[in-house]
């Protein structure tokens, strides 16, 4: 039993020495950083070292964020205690059209939803899925330590429920928004939402574009004494194309409203949704010999990684006059502090998601000497990337030690915890970022996405208590061979050159199979973010591709910005990053949604259209950029 | 320089934020954002008409969109398409201009601009009753750039007056929101973006 008050005390104690220390320049930032992490001072590390190093913070709130002791919190299985729940009967029926009439609650007008009649009605009612998500005001507690405090949640959840949808079962997704309304609400945020499947292959209508938001309804109901209105949102389920090659694995849901995803998406509206099929079946013990055996149920773990920023009454603040990006003082995995996950001495599946709104990590998975922190922390050798982008690779690569993960990306993972009984694994980001730019020390970048200086030892985000005793056996795989590419690494569009792509630049069919070559350059000038010079205008497409064509897309990055570029609709292929080419061994040899480009960095993707038609939009996933207006809308015609 | 400024940046924190043993989370306030109030400073400014205002009392305070930027008379360059995409979205907003709906252009160059030339640079832009252009002491006006966030994250480039932010505030005290849209967007996006902000009223007044 821990003695909480004692371990307060003595981290108070640490921060005071520390503090004298500095004030009298006797002490250097490694000797900091040992101090600070050892025993129970590691309480005081995060909160101290980031609250003072933060000017942006320092400016706007003032004060340094409580201590809160780490791994104290459980972590929150999102994928066995808190997924979606099928709704055996929606009221009303969902429709085609949107049902704006309806009696009772109501729902908001929308286009149609455009492939209803393949992907619903003709499809057999045992295998169509139908789901009900309330978006509402909760009480959410981050750490005991700190004050429980007004979130928006999907079912009152943060994270909100996780999907568990398969290839071939369409879900009508019905979210019901019963926020406060826009004069109610005060602060950050807006209460109007448009909820994006992020990766998802979705029709435009269900895709959360950022200007199909709806709001609350404003006035009580009498017939049922309700205020809420809501949308359907149709997911086909389908594999791009219909090649079983492109299926989707990690992805998440999150608010996407116009100019304020990144304030929404912290007030709390994300959550994961894996998807299934016969290959990555979601069952380890499954007998059929396609499956994939990959760790599965409750040893299937998504981990969301946010940051926060706390002020020093414990409250978790968003400075809506940062334009640069918001980088918090304390790491949070599926919305609690810091947690502790009890782990059988087997393979997990660790789904590891960057929802943070500006930060890019460097993830490690480290096994330490001690459990309160980083102690002689080794990277261990028994974890594998199996899949980026949400989706499984050709074969699983050694998880890197600082693996780059930007805004919105996925990291699929599976670790053995066999050889470490009774010890303690943490999940370490090792790159330092204080500011909305990137990470300190920029080392270039590749196709293994950009690379930045490691902390020593790092700063641990969440700790892994491996038991000893192992109830069920361990009938998962890790098998040497995944999911096949839709591409070999010799066909026509892989034989091109960087510099046959970069002159074809604007030309009509420069190659076979490939529509156009399109460049995006993402900029800003006196203050403002620009994609080719302009500023997002939603009311006009920025580019008009044809549906079932293909087409190359330059992306430029500038500046000293990280810029982790996203599209919706389909995902790429990358043909180069920084002027290589990705082969097996590296992140970006899969395909991917999210593009994390490095400062100045050029990359190359080769992107399909195929299946539905309507406006999409492609923004940087440091989502204040995006609410800034980095973001540029394509329509598929 | 980095690892100076961290060292300082800690070491200057008030040693009285650090004593919290006593913090006692269900006492604790809940409230989640700060009061705008605290965040501007209430400085005296004086307007292109020569009347004597205060920043937070007699410009941000209320239930009303402000919307603001930072511009001087003798830009070069950026202020020109942002105060003319202002002046169209003035144009937008029709009759809710002083009812619910204020414009504020500050100086960046308070040295140079005087309330008269500010009261010209206003005539040429067609600048209406309740779009306001403010001055006043440079100290002032260095606080108020600072509290808005019209900052460069990057010395060098804040230094350089040319270079400045070309972003645009926009929002409600009342409602503690706040929004930033570039000045270079279509005045229709400017405008629509301002009116998302919203205000405090039960019924929900904004027009479509």
């Amino acid at each position: 039993m821990i003695n909480k008050t004692k371990e307060i005390d003595r981290a108070l104690e640490i921060r005071k020495e520390i503090l004298h220390e500095i004030e009298h320049g006797t002490l250097s930032r490694r000797e900091m950083y040992k101090k600070l992490l050892f025993g129970s001072g590691a309480l005081a590390a995060l909160s101290l070292l980031r609250g003072g190093s933060g000017q942006a913070w320092a400016q706007t709130t003032g004060g340094i964020a409580p201590p809160t002791t780490p791994f104290t919190e459980e972590l929150v299985h999102v994928n066995r205690d808190a997924y979606v729940k099928v709704a055996e009967r929606l009221t009303p029926e969902p429709t085609k059209v949107a049902n704006i009439s309806a009696g009772g609650i109501a729902e908001c007008g929308r286009d149609s939803h455009s492939v209803w009649d393949l992907y619903w009605a003709n499809v057999k009612p045992t295998q169509r899925k139908t789901y009900l998500l309330t978006q509402q005001l909760v009480k959410a507690s981050f750490h005991a330590q700190l004050p429980p405090q007004d979130m928006w949640g999907f079912d009152g959840k943060v994270p909100g429920p996780t999907f568990r949808s398969r290839y071939g079962e369409p879900v009508i997704l019905r979210i019901v928004n019963k926020l406060p309304s826009i004069s109610e609400h005060r602060g950050y945020g807006c209460p109007e939402t448009s909820t994006h499947l992020h990766n998802g292959h979705t029709p435009s209508t269900s895709d959360g574009y950022p200007d199909d938001y709806f709001p609350r309804q404003a006035e009580l109901n009498p017939a049922t004494n309700d205020t809420g209105r809501f949308r359907d949102h149709h997911y086909p389920n389908i594999y791009a194309g219909n090649d079983p090659r492109e299926a989707l694995g990690t992805l998440w849901y999150h608010d996407h409203r116009h100019d304020f995803t990144a304030p929404n998406l912290y007030r709390g509206l994300a959550g994961f949704h894996l998807m299934f099929d016969e290959v990555d079946s979601g069952n380890e013990s499954d007998r059929s010999s396609k499956a994939l055996r990959l760790p599965s149920g409750e040893y299937d773990v998504p981990l969301m990684v946010t940051d926060r920023f706390f002020d020093s009454n414990g409250v978790s603040q968003f400075d809506q006059f940062n334009f640069d990006g918001i980088i918090g003082n304390k790491y949070l995995v599926n919305g609690k502090i810091q947690p502790r996950f009890g782990v059988e001495p087997r393979k997990y599946r660790l789904r590891i998601l960057n929802a943070s709104v500006s930060r890019t990590y460097g993830f490690a998975l480290m096994v330490s000497d001690s459990p309160n922190g980083l102690v002689n922390a080794k990277a261990i050798t028994e974890a594998f990337t199996i899949g980026t982008g949400g989706n499984l690779l050709p074969a699983p690569i050694p998880l890197r030690n600082g693996t780059p993960l930007g805004g919105s990306q996925r990291l699929d993972v599976v670790v053995d915890f066999a050889n470490y009984r009774g010890r303690f694994l943490f999940l370490v980001n090792r790159f330092e970022q204080t500011n909305g730019r990137q990470p300190e020390g920029y080392l270039g970048s590749g196709p293994d996405g950009p690379q930045f200086k490691l902390m020593s030892p790092g700063e641990a985000v969440m700790r892994f208590d491996v038991g000893t005793s192992l109830p069920r056996g361990d009938t998962s795989q890790l098998p040497a061979k995944l999911r096949d590419m839709p591409w070999q690494d010799n066909d026509a569009i892989g034989l091109l050159t960087e510099d046959q792509i970069v002159g074809a630049i604007g030309r009509s069919k420069p190659f076979p199979g490939v529509e156009t070559v399109r460049e995006w350059r993402f900029d800003q000038s006196n203050g403002m973010w620009t994609v080719n010079g302009q500023i997002y205008d939603g009311s006009r497409p920025n580019a008009v591709v044809g549906k079932d064509t293909a087409e190359i897309w330059v992306l430029q990055g500038g500046g000293s910005w990280v810029h982790p570029i996203h599209h919706h609709f389909e995902e790429h292929r990358t043909l180069f990053r920084s002027g290589i080419k990705p082969r097996a061994q590296h992140l970006d040899y899969g395909r991917d949604d999210t593009m994390n480009l490095g400062a100045g960095e050029r990359g190359i993707m080769f992107r399909r259209f195929r299946d539905f038609t309507g406006k999409y939009v492609m923004h940087c996933h440091n989502v204040v950029h995006e609410d800034h207006a980095m973001m540029i809308r394509f329509d598929v015609v | 320089m980095k690892r100076r400024f961290f060292l300082g940046a800690a070491a200057a924190a008030p040693m009285t934020a650090l004593m919290l043993p006593s913090f006692d989370p269900k006492t604790a306030t809940t409230k989640t954002t700060s009061r705008s109030g605290e965040r501007f400073p209430n400085v005296p400014l004086v307007t292109q008409r020569g009347e004597k205002v205060r920043f937070y009392d007699d410009v941000i305070r209320g239930n009303k969109i402000n919307i603001i930027n930072m511009m001087y008379t003798q830009c070069p360059d950026v202020c020109g398409g942002t105060l003319v995409n202002m002046a169209r979205a003035q144009a937008l907003f029709g009759e809710r201009m002083g009812r619910d709906v204020f414009m504020y252009s500050i100086t960046l160059d308070p040295r140079q601009d005087t309330p008269d030339m500010l009261a010209q640079h206003a005539k040429h832009l067609g600048a209406g009753p309740n779009w306001t252009f403010l001055t006043g002491k440079p100290a002032d006006i260095e606080r108020l750039r600072r509290a808005l966030n019209f900052v460069d994250s990057d010395p060098a480039v804040d230094r350089d007056l040319s270079a400045h932010t070309g972003m645009v505030r926009a929002g409600n005290d009342a409602l503690d929101r706040w929004i930033s849209c570039p000045g270079y967007a279509p005045a229709k996006q400017l405008a629509q973006s301002a009116l998302w902000i919203g205000l405090a009223t039960t019924a929900d007044k904004r027009s479509a």
